[in-house]
């Protein structure tokens, strides 16, 4: 069947694409000035010629450059990805086990805000296009995308610290609660939801709201942009004239017939709002000192942990490009020319 | 035979110029944004002319000795209209030192993404063949990546500074602007006087410089436009990173990571250079967005 | 027999970047119960514009009614407010337009399109009945109960299109342009309307096609007592199926006649020109004569005929009045000065 096969296309493409990503990170981290050695341990690596030695064998880091490709790969497959000097050689994967849920938390909340907020407002400025309203959103969405994340950041803090003491403005949780464990999803709010800490889960939940605000406010107005657009188009077609001269009362006619066609195109840009959410939450947390995987990012670049930078440059990778597949997925879906074509 | 209809290069670039001037100033927002970005231009020019001829041309010096600093932590006033920081540097000197880095790099990246991928897209286009294939495999995989991330790591691994992450940024900004003069290239080479040249015996790259890159060259500098305010920002965010200037050179980016730690007490220090990159970011959309509407396209 | 449709000197305005453009000046016809008239005339006469006005789909922002009244039944649809004229729209008074592909909404099946307006004229006689659509989410599937599924087989039989339960299930772009018509002309005849106006329904159909959804339409006139205003630009066309011809021009109706009248007696000197520019099907060598001249521009308000500076036959009067319709005939109008004042 035709949609099978071009499914199975996108997923092989996506699948050559990470590999094409774990080849490059390889890459890169051969053209780290200095040595090898340095490059993977740190700067203090002099210091621990025992580790060192260690490092060396288990990565075959004096062997020619294919062997330690092929080694680098199944490593990396099996989720080995180096250890991590920023946070005292610990292994990077079990960092990262540990902040990408938090990160996810803060991303999935601000995709939600941000569809919200974008979709209203794209059919708001749709409806009265041309008018005030039109171009009041359009200052709105214009200065969120302009602006850096870290600059929203700030005047959100700014503002949340000195004049609206509502909601916290740092941290995963207050300090006087404790995270639960054992962790069994590996998302603290679901843990402390299904043992049955609703004060943790509820402490945690608000933490989220400002970072995930902020990464939503520099968003949304992509999803806006092209939902504005598209809802003109859509509405100005001619199966909506029919849908008129049937008789459809106006709102049937823009819910049924004019929306649906338009939500369409709004499946094409997921993965960029995917791409801004991403990368905005390396600002967003190292603003709010929220402990997820863009954190970690931050201080990786800092302290030159190159590891840490190339396994969370690798996992933002690997979530965009899920993104695009499941978007293609949703796309074949909806659109019956690619689904029976 | 009618030579008209073929869409010859029109005119020279006395017409093309006013052409692109219409086209700018035509609607309300495009105004705006090319007054913000002609504002932030002239002070860019300024400041590099000052910085060559090694003249100071900021109120204050933007790196000032020990002995040359005012009161630290000074707010907003007449004297020092940012205020100052916690050196007792002038802000406002500070940021206006900034510009022709965290300006121009717009105009460099965006410039050399547009020659690059003009060249390999709009021969790609005219060709087709092999070349043409390769590229589109190349970019489609350009595309489902998140570049920006590859241009942090690219940028970390050459270390910080200007030159290397300008380098980062103009390796992975090519892509779309090659995508997007291979699809214009398209449209054009089937046209007949292209035929024509070749069939005359025309090598394949005169052809292109000669024909072909001055009909895709405007619907490549309309994205273009919007594209130098994008790298303003990403920029930004780079020297936030800290992977910009080696302080003391300042970057507003970089100037906003510095002043983080006072955000509570003294919150200018670190919106206003901020405010300043939105600013030159927000000129751009306008502009691009103006030209947009002009143009009809959505 | 009763007047379904009744124009007295109507006239419509079209505000344009060049100015108000009379699309419509002092219209005047009468449509009788079950009567097929074709209304033809070139490209800008403004036998569109009297469609949509009848339909009450004129577009809000641009054009106004300047004068006279559009009655259906009595009702002077020019005079409803937005409400009101949606009760008819459908239900009464159908229109169906001239490109099939796009008329009908692609992420939709027919089978979903036609049920919601057979849903719609149930509404009519039980305003308690939901009005149900398809789904809001596209491509999620709306589930037809058996009757419902039913009545849309039965009109897809009714337009004579081949294996209905089939077709239900299928979306438009896996129909044929002629298949994908006469499922309009379904949905537009499921609420069972008095009137139904057909804009240039075959002009986007092959020769054969065009034949055949003509006899379908004259079928319904006959077996379902349907009045069907057809608005074309070929008097061709016009002939194979009406009862009564309008020629329009420049906005004003310049002759209104029986079919065979029109061809065997055409009186206005605009009504003979068209009649030379049609292919006959003889060989017999003589030379198709165009109308000398252009259009003329409907910005301007003429104290005069509007086809003088293209009319053969002008006299000194036509430049200086403008002319009435005045019976030349039997059942017989035109107007022009050669008959008279």
């Amino acid at each position: 069947m035709n949609l099978l096969r071009f499914l199975l296309r996108r997923l092989a493409f996506a699948v050559f694409v990470l590999f094409c990503v774990l080849t490059l990170t390889f890459v890169l981290s051969h053209l780290i000035p200095g040595n090898v050695i340095q490059a993977w341990l740190g700067k203090e690596a002099g210091l621990y010629p025992a580790v060192a030695k260690l490092y060396i064998a288990k990565y075959h880091l004096n062997d020619p450059i294919y062997v330690q490709y092929v080694y680098y790969l199944s490593g990396m497959l099996q989720g080995n990805l180096g250890i991590s000097p920023s946070r005292g050689f610990v292994p990077v994967s079990s960092v990262i086990a540990q902040t990408l849920p938090l990160t996810l938390q803060i991303v999935f909340l601000a995709f939600v805000m941000c569809v919200v907020l974008g979709l209203g407002l794209g059919i708001l400025a749709a409806r009265y296009h041309n008018t005030w309203v039109d171009t009041l959103i359009r200052i709105f969405y214009l200065g969120g995308y302009s602006s850096p994340p870290y600059f929203i950041g700030i005047v959100i803090l700014v503002v949340s610290s000195l004049y609206l003491r509502i909601l916290p403005t740092g941290g995963e949780y207050s300090p006087l609660l404790v995270s639960p464990s054992p962790s069994i999803t590996g998302f603290p709010i679901f843990d402390a939801l299904i043992q049955g800490n609703f004060s943790f889960a509820e402490n945690a939940s608000v933490h989220l709201i400002l970072p995930a605000l902020t990464l939503a406010l520099v968003t949304f107005g992509v999803i806006t942009r092209v939902a504005r657009s598209s809802l003109l188009d859509v509405m100005q077609a001619d199966y909506i004239r029919t849908a008129r001269a049937k008789g459809l009362d106006e709102g049937s006619v823009f819910y049924r017939h004019g929306l649906p066609n338009a939500a369409i195109s709004l499946i094409t840009i997921s993965s960029l709002v995917m791409t801004f959410l991403l990368t905005g939450s390396v600002f967003v947390e190292y603003l709010f000192s929220y402990p997820g995987m863009g954190h970690y990012a931050f201080t990786a670049l800092q302290g030159s942990d190159y590891p840490a930078i190339m396994a969370t440059v690798f996992v933002f990778a690997a979530i965009i490009i899920t993104t695009n597949l499941v978007a293609d997925v949703l796309y074949a879906w909806a659109d019956p020319e690619i689904r029976l074509g | 035979m009618d030579s008209k209809n073929q869409g010859e290069p029109t005119g020279g670039i006395e017409s093309r110029v006013r052409g692109a001037w219409n086209l700018m100033t035509r609607s309300k927002e495009a105004i705006i944004g090319l007054a913000i970005i002609l504002t932030f231009l002239l002070t860019a020019i300024v400041m590099e002319i000052g910085a060559l001829l090694n003249i100071q041309l900021t109120p204050y010096p933007a790196n000032p000795l020990p002995n040359q600093t005012s009161a630290i932590l000074l707010p907003p006033s007449l004297v020092h209209p940012f205020g100052t920081d916690n050196l007792g540097r002038d802000v406002f000197s500070r940021i206006l030192a900034a510009t022709p880095y965290d300006f121009m790099i717009g105009f460099i990246v965006v410039g050399t993404a547009v020659v690059i991928g003009g060249l390999l897209g709009g021969m790609a286009g005219l060709r087709g063949g092999l070349l043409d294939e390769f590229l589109m495999r190349f970019t489609d995989i350009f595309f489902a990546l998140p570049v920006l991330l590859i241009a942090i790591v690219i940028g970390a691994i050459l270390g910080g500074g200007i030159t290397n992450m300008s380098i980062a940024l103009m390796v992975t900004w090519w892509p779309p602007y090659a995508r997007l003069a291979r699809g214009e290239s398209l449209k054009v080479a089937h046209q007949n006087y292209i035929e024509a040249a070749r069939l005359s015996g025309q090598k394949s790259h005169r052809i292109l410089v000669r024909h072909v890159l001055p009909n895709i060259s405007g619907t490549m500098l309309v994205y273009a436009t919007l594209d130098i305010g994008t790298v303003i920002l990403v920029y930004s965010g780079l020297t936030f990173l800290g992977l910009g200037n080696r302080p003391p050179a300042p970057d507003w980016g970089q100037m906003v990571a510095a002043y983080n730690g006072y955000l509570l007490t003294d919150p200018w220090l670190a919106l206003i250079p901020g405010l300043v990159i939105s600013m030159g970011v927000i000129g751009f959309s306008l502009l691009g967005d103006g030209v947009k509407d002009t143009l009809g396209i959505r | 027999m009763s007047t379904v449709l009744q124009l007295t000197d109507f006239s419509v305005q079209y505000r344009t970047s060049r100015g108000q453009v009379r699309a419509l000046d002092s219209v005047s016809l009468n449509v009788k119960e079950k009567e097929f008239i074709a209304i033809v005339g070139e490209s800008g006469c403004g036998k569109t514009t009297l469609g949509l006005a009848a339909i009450g789909l004129l577009p809000p922002k641009t054009a106004t009614v300047t004068g006279g009244s559009i009655s259906y039944k009595g009702v002077d649809l020019a005079k409803l407010s937005p409400k009101e004229m949606k009760n008819y729209r459908g239900s009464e008074i159908a229109m169906i337009f001239q490109e099939p592909l796009t008329s009908l909404n692609p992420l939709r099946r027919i089978g979903e399109q036609i049920a919601e307006s057979i849903v719609l004229r149930r509404r009519k006689t039980d305003p308690t009945t939901p009005v149900k659509g398809a789904p809001r989410i596209p491509g999620r599937k709306w589930k037809l109960s058996p009757e419902l599924k039913k009545e849309v087989e039965l009109m897809l039989t009714l337009v004579r299109i081949p294996d209905p339960d089939h077709i239900v299930d299928r979306y438009p772009f896996e129909l044929s342009g002629g298949m994908r018509q006469r499922a309009l002309i379904a949905m537009s005849l499921s609420q069972q309307p008095e009137l139904l106006i057909a804009d240039e329904p075959t002009t986007a159909l092959d020769v054969t096609t065009q034949a055949q959804v003509l006899k379908l339409m004259k079928e319904i006139k006959d077996k379902l007592g349907t009045t069907i205003i057809l608005v074309t630009h070929d008097l061709a066309v016009a002939s194979q199926v009406a009862d009564r011809v309008v020629v329009m021009y420049a906005g004003q109706v310049v002759e209104d006649a029986e079919v065979h009248e029109i061809f065997s007696q055409p009186k206005h000197p605009y009504t003979r020109g068209l009649l030379s520019c049609i292919p006959s099907g003889t060989r017999d060598g003589k030379q198709l004569t165009p109308i000398a001249g252009t259009i003329p521009d409907l910005t301007l308000r003429k104290d005069w005929c509007q086809f003088q500076p293209r009319c053969p036959y002008a006299m000194d009067v036509c430049s200086k009045k403008v002319p009435r319709l005045i019976e030349v005939g039997k059942d017989h109008r035109t107007a022009c000065f050669l008959y008279g004042e």
